[in-house]
C-alpha cells in the first residue's frame, strides 16, 4: 500500500473514533442529568490516564519517525553518486536516468524562485520531495527499488504556469 | 530629577555619542550584516532611554492614548525602512549623512519606547523589544544573501547527450523545446498556458523569434543566458519556425 | 453597549467576507473539476484573495469576540478597536485592488516570487505588500491593546497565573481568583500574535524595500522562515481567538460553570510556547534548515495537540456530558466546533510527522487539514458564539428543523468537501494548481458539490440569525 493510503486510513479511523466518542459523550444519558460536581470528579479521575495515553502515543510516534527521516547523513553524501537537479520557471533540468537499487543523492536547487522537486513513481504515488530554492542546494537522498518512468512535478507554487511544470527521468 | 530620569539621560547621551561615531571615525567600510548589528545597538539604547524617560507614576492622558499606541507601533516600522540596506554603501562614504541617518534611528528608537510607555505602563518594554527583534532579524537576511557560488556551476538545459542520433539543428532544437517550452506551449506547439506556436513563422521570422526568447515579456520566463546558451536559442528558434 | 456593537461589527464583517471568499473557493474547485474554465492568471489571483480574505475574515470574527470578552473584565478604549478595524479594512481593500491588477503570488508571496517572472504589473505587488502591512498594523494594535489591558488589570504574574500555580494556597487564602479562562485565550493571542506580527512586519518591510529598490537582495531561507512564522501563527491563533466563545458560550447553554483550573493554566502556558515553534513544520522539506530545528518543529506540533485534547476540548465535553443541555443552534455549533477542531488537528498531526510530510507536503492534504480546522472549528465556534448571544438576547431558540437542515448541510456537506481534500492529498494531487493531475479533477467535482451544500447551509444559518436578531429583546428581571 502506498504511504499516502496508509495515512488516509489512519486519519479516517482516528477521526471516526473521535467523532463517535464525542457524539456519544454528548448524548449518552442526556435525559438523566447529573450535577456538574459529579461529572467533573469522574472526568478528572479519567483525565490523568487520558493524558498519560496521549503523551505515550506522542512520544512513541516521535521515536518511530527518527529512523525514517528523509534527511541526508554525512556518509550518504560522501559515498553516493550525486545527480544535479535545477528547477526554473517552468521546467526542470534533470538527469535522464538514475540507477535502480542504488543509494543516490539529488543536489536540488533553483535558478529563479522557490520550486518543489516532487517525485512520482510509475504508479503515480509521491515517493519523496524536496524544495528547490535559489541560493541554496538541498541534498535529497533516494533509493529507487522499482525501475520505470518517474514523473517530476513542481510542488511549490512558482508562478502562472506552475501546474504545467513537469519533468521525467528513467530509473534503470 | 529622579534616578530613573538620570539613567534615561545617561543612556540617551551614550547612545547619541555612539550614533555620532561616523563624524569622528570618518569613512568606513562595513559588511551589511555588521552594519545592521550596529544599528540594532543604536535603536536599543534609544528605546531604553525612551522607556525610562517617562515615569508611569505620572497621570496618563487617556485622550491621546490611541495616538501614542499608533506611534509606538509605527516607529519600529519606520526604523526598519530607514535601515534600507542598499543605502549603506553610500552612507559608509559620507560620514555627515551617516550621522544624520543614525540620528533618525535614535529618534525612532526613543519614540518607540517613550510612546509605548505613555500608552500604558510596561508597553514601552514590549514595543522596544519589537524594535530590537526586528533590528536583530535584519542581519540574517535583509540585504544579506548567501553567496551564489554553488549556483554558478549548474548545468544548462543542453540535452545534447540525450539525442546523439539526430545531430541536425532541429533535432537538438526539438529536445530543447520539449525540455523548456513544451510545458506551456504544448508538446507540438498547440498552446496551453502559453499561446499556440503553430505557424509562428508567419508572425515572427527566426531572428525575431530568437530575440523574443532572449528577452521575453512576462509571464514568459527568461531562460537566456542562464539555461539556454546563444546556440540553444538559435536551435530552438529554428525548431519553432517549423511548427 | 458599545463593546457589544464593536463585537458585532467585527463578527458581521468577518462573516460577510467569509461568504464572499467561500464563493471564490467554490469557483476554484469547480474550475479544477473542469466545470468552469478561466485562465491560470485569474485562478491564482482568486486563490491569493481567497487565502488572505479567509484568514482576515475568521480573525476579525475572533478578535471581535475576544475584544468584547476582555472589555467585560477591564476597561478598553473603543477608539483603538475602531482604529484597528480601519487598518484591517484598508488592508483588505489594498489586497482586493492588487488582485484586480492580477497579482497572483498567493498569500505566501515567497521571496523572490512576487518579483521574478511575475505576470502582473509592479504596482499590484506593491499594493499587495502594503495591504499586508496594514493588516499587520491593525492586528498589532489589537494585540498590544489587549496586552496592556491585561497587564493593568492583573499584573504580569497575575495574567499568567504564576502565583495561582506556584503559591496556590496563599493565593486562594487571600481570597484571590485567577483570571477566567477566556482571559488566557486573550493573553496567548496577544503575546503570540504580537511576536508573529513583528516577524511578519519585518519580512513585509523587506519585501516592500525590495519592490522599490531591486538592488536589495534578501536571503530566501530567511524570508521563508519569517513568512511561515507569521502565516502559521496567525492562522493557528484564529482558533485560540474563537475558543473564548466556547469558554463563555457553553456554560450558558449547559447552565454549568467553566472555571480556571490549574491544568487549564498550565495547558495555556504550553500553547503559548508550542504555537511559536510549530511553524518549523512548514520547512520540513527545506533540507538546508538545521536538523535540530526540524525536530523542534515535530515535537512542538505534537505537544500543541495535548492542551487541546486533554484540557480544552476535554473540559468542554465534560461540561456538556449529562448536563441535560438543550440542543440550540448555538450549542450545536459550539460542540461541533470542538469535534472539527479534533478532526482537523488529527490531520495536522499526521502532516507534522516528518516521514509522512515527505509524501504529503504541498499536496491537497495541507488545505484538507486547515479547512477542517477553520471551517468546522473556527467558523463553527464563531457561529455558535453568535447564536448563543442571539438566543440569550431574545430568549427564543430556532425550530429544530432549521437546526437539522443547517447542521446536515454544514457538517454533512463539509465532510464531503473535506474528505475529498484528504483523499486527493493522500493520492499525491498537488495543492495550488489550476489544473490538477488525475485523480484530482474527479475528486474536485465531488468537493464542489460538498462546498455548495456547505454554502447553502451557511446562508440558511445566517438568515435564521437575522430572524433571531430582529426578535424583541427578552424582558430581563
Amino acid at each position: 500500500m502506498a504511504e499516502g493510503a496508509i495515512v488516509f486510513v489512519i486519519f479516517v479511523s482516528v477521526a471516526a473514533a473521535a467523532v463517535t466518542l464525542m457524539l456519544l459523550l454528548a448524548n449518552a444519558g442526556a435525559r438523566k442529568p447529573l450535577p456538574q460536581s459529579i461529572v467533573t470528579a469522574r472526568g478528572y479521575a479519567v483525565r490523568r490516564w487520558w493524558f498519560a495515553t496521549v503523551l505515550v502515543v506522542a512520544v512513541a510516534a516521535f521515536a518511530a519517525t527518527i529512523p525514517r527521516l528523509p534527511y541526508p547523513r554525512a556518509d550518504e553524501l560522501r559515498s553516493s553518486p550525486h545527480f544535479t537537479v535545477v528547477a526554473q520557471q517552468y521546467s526542470f533540468v534533470l538527469p535522464a536516468t538514475v540507477p535502480v537499487n542504488t543509494a543516490i543523492v539529488f543536489d536540488v536547487t533553483s535558478r529563479d524562485v522557490n520550486h518543489g522537486f516532487g517525485i512520482y513513481d510509475p504508479a503515480g504515488h509521491v515517493v519523496g520531495q524536496v524544495q528547490a530554492m535559489p541560493d541554496y542546494v538541498n541534498h535529497l537522498p533516494m533509493r529507487f527499488e522499482r525501475p520505470g518512468h518517474y514523473t517530476v512535478r513542481c510542488l511549490e507554487f512558482c508562478g502562472v504556469a506552475h501546474a504545467a511544470m513537469q519533468g521525467a527521468f528513467e530509473v534503470r | 530629577m529622579n534616578g530613573r530620569a538620570m539613567i534615561a539621560g545617561v543612556i540617551g547621551v551614550l547612545t547619541l555619542l555612539f550614533a555620532l561615531a561616523p563624524l569622528y571615525r570618518g569613512e568606513v567600510e562595513l559588511p551589511t550584516a555588521e552594519h545592521h548589528l550596529l544599528h540594532a545597538a543604536i535603536v536599543t539604547g534609544a528605546a531604553l532611554s525612551g522607556v525610562l524617560a517617562w515615569n508611569p507614576a505620572f497621570a496618563r492622558t487617556s485622550r491621546l492614548a490611541p495616538l501614542w499606541l499608533l506611534i509606538a507601533i509605527c516607529a519600529p516600522i519606520l526604523a526598519m525602512f530607514l535601515m534600507w540596506p542598499s543605502e549603506y554603501a553610500f552612507l559608509d562614504r559620507h560620514p555627515g549623512g551617516h550621522a544624520i541617518e543614525h540620528l533618525g534611528l535614535v529618534g525612532l528608537g526613543f519614540v518607540t519606547g517613550y510612546s509605548g510607555q505613555r500608552y500604558a505602563a510596561g508597553i514601552g518594554w514590549a514595543t522596544g523589544a519589537a524594535l530590537l527583534i526586528m533590528s536583530l532579524l535584519a542581519p540574517l537576511g535583509y540585504g544579506v544573501s548567501p553567496p551564489p557560488a554553488a549556483i554558478a556551476a549548474l548545468p544548462t538545459a543542453a540535452p545534447a547527450a540525450e539525442e546523439p542520433a539526430s545531430p541536425s539543428d532541429a533535432g537538438r532544437g526539438a529536445a530543447l523545446y520539449k525540455q523548456s517550452c513544451a510545458s506551456c506551449h504544448g508538446t507540438s506547439g498547440e498552446g496551453g498556458l502559453g499561446p499556440s506556436l503553430k505557424n509562428e513563422r508567419s508572425r515572427k521570422d527566426i531572428e525575431q523569434t530568437a530575440r523574443w526568447i532572449r528577452n521575453p515579456a512576462p509571464p514568459m520566463p527568461k531562460l537566456f543566458p542562464a539555461t539556454l546558451t546563444e546556440k540553444d536559442v538559435r536551435e530552438v528558434s529554428a525548431f519553432v519556425q517549423k511548427l | 453597549m458599545s463593546a457589544q456593537r464593536i463585537m458585532w461589527l467585527y463578527i458581521l464583517t468577518g462573516l460577510a467576507i467569509l461568504v464572499l471568499m467561500m464563493l471564490l473557493g467554490i469557483t476554484m474547485r469547480m474550475e479544477q473539476a473542469g466545470w468552469l474554465s478561466y485562465d491560470a492568471t485569474a485562478f491564482y489571483s482568486l486563490l491569493t484573495l481567497h487565502g488572505v480574505g479567509m484568514l482576515t475574515a475568521v480573525a476579525l470574527a475572533g478578535l471581535g469576540t475576544l475584544w468584547y470578552l476582555v472589555s467585560r473584565e477591564t476597561a478598553l478604549d473603543a477608539r483603538i478597536a475602531y482604529l484597528a478595524y480601519a487598518f484591517f479594512i484598508a488592508g483588505v481593500l489594498c489586497v482586493i485592488a492588487s488582485v484586480l491588477g492580477h497579482f497572483g503570488a498567493l498569500w505566501t508571496m515567497l521571496y523572490p516570487l512576487p518579483f521574478v517572472g511575475a505576470s502582473w504589473p509592479g504596482w499590484a505587488t506593491g499594493t499587495y505588500l502594503i495591504g499586508n502591512l496594514l493588516v499587520m498594523i491593525g492586528f498589532t494594535l489589537w494585540c498590544v491593546q489587549i496586552l496592556a489591558a491585561l497587564l493593568q488589570r492583573y499584573g504580569i504574574r497575575g495574567m499568567l497565573g504564576v502565583e495561582y500555580i506556584f503559591r496556590g494556597r496563599t493565593f486562594e487564602a487571600a481570597g484571590r481568583r485567577p483570571p477566567p479562562p477566556q482571559m488566557f485565550a486573550a493573553l496567548i493571542v496577544s503575546i503570540d500574535g504580537f511576536l508573529a506580527s513583528i516577524a511578519g512586519m519585518a519580512i513585509v518591510i523587506a519585501l516592500i524595500v525590495r519592490w522599490a529598490d531591486a538592488s536589495v537582495e534578501l536571503d530566501p531561507l530567511w524570508a521563508k522562515n519569517l513568512t511561515y512564522f507569521f502565516g502559521h501563527s496567525f492562522a493557528n491563533l484564529t482558533m485560540y481567538m474563537a475558543v473564548a466563545g466556547v469558554y463563555v458560550g457553553l456554560p450558558l447553554c449547559t447552565k454549568r460553570e467553566y472555571h480556571t483550573s490549574r491544568p487549564l493554566v498550565i495547558a495555556w502556558w504550553g500553547t503559548l510556547t508550542f504555537v511559536i515553534f510549530a511553524y518549523f513544520h512548514h520547512l520540513y522539506m527545506d533540507f538546508v534548515q538545521p536538523q535540530g530545528v526540524q525536530f523542534v518543529g515535530e515535537i512542538a506540533s505534537y505537544l500543541a495537540a495535548i492542551p487541546v485534547v486533554v484540557v480544552t476540548v476535554y473540559g468542554g465535553v465534560l461540561l456538556v456530558h449529562r448536563s441535560g443541555m438543550r440542543w440550540s443552534m448555538g450549542a450545536m455549533f459550539l460542540y461541533a466546533g470542538m469535534i472539527g477542531w479534533v478532526v482537523g488537528g488529527t490531520g495536522a498531526v499526521l502532516d507534522a510527522t516528518i516521514p509522512f510530510n515527505f509524501d504529503l507536503h504541498n499536496t491537497l492534504w495541507v488545505p484538507a487539514h486547515f479547512h477542517t480546522y477553520l471551517l468546522e472549528g473556527v467558523v463553527a465556534f464563531t457561529l455558535g458564539w453568535a447564536f448563543v448571544n442571539l438566543e440569550q438576547r431574545s430568549g427564543a431558540v430556532s425550530p429544530s428543523l432549521i437546526r437539522w437542515v443547517t447542521g446536515t448541510c454544514i457538517f454533512g456537506g463539509g465532510a464531503l468537501f473535506l474528505l475529498s481534500f484528504y483523499l486527493a492529498g493522500s493520492s499525491g494531487v498537488p495543492r495550488r494548481v489550476a489544473i490538477e493531475p488525475p485523480p484530482g479533477p474527479a475528486i474536485a467535482a465531488v468537493a464542489s458539490i460538498g462546498a455548495i451544500v456547505v454554502l447553502i447551509g451557511l446562508l440558511i444559518c445566517l438568515a435564521e440569525g437575522v430572524r433571531l436578531a430582529r426578535l424583541p429583546r427578552k424582558e430581563t428581571a
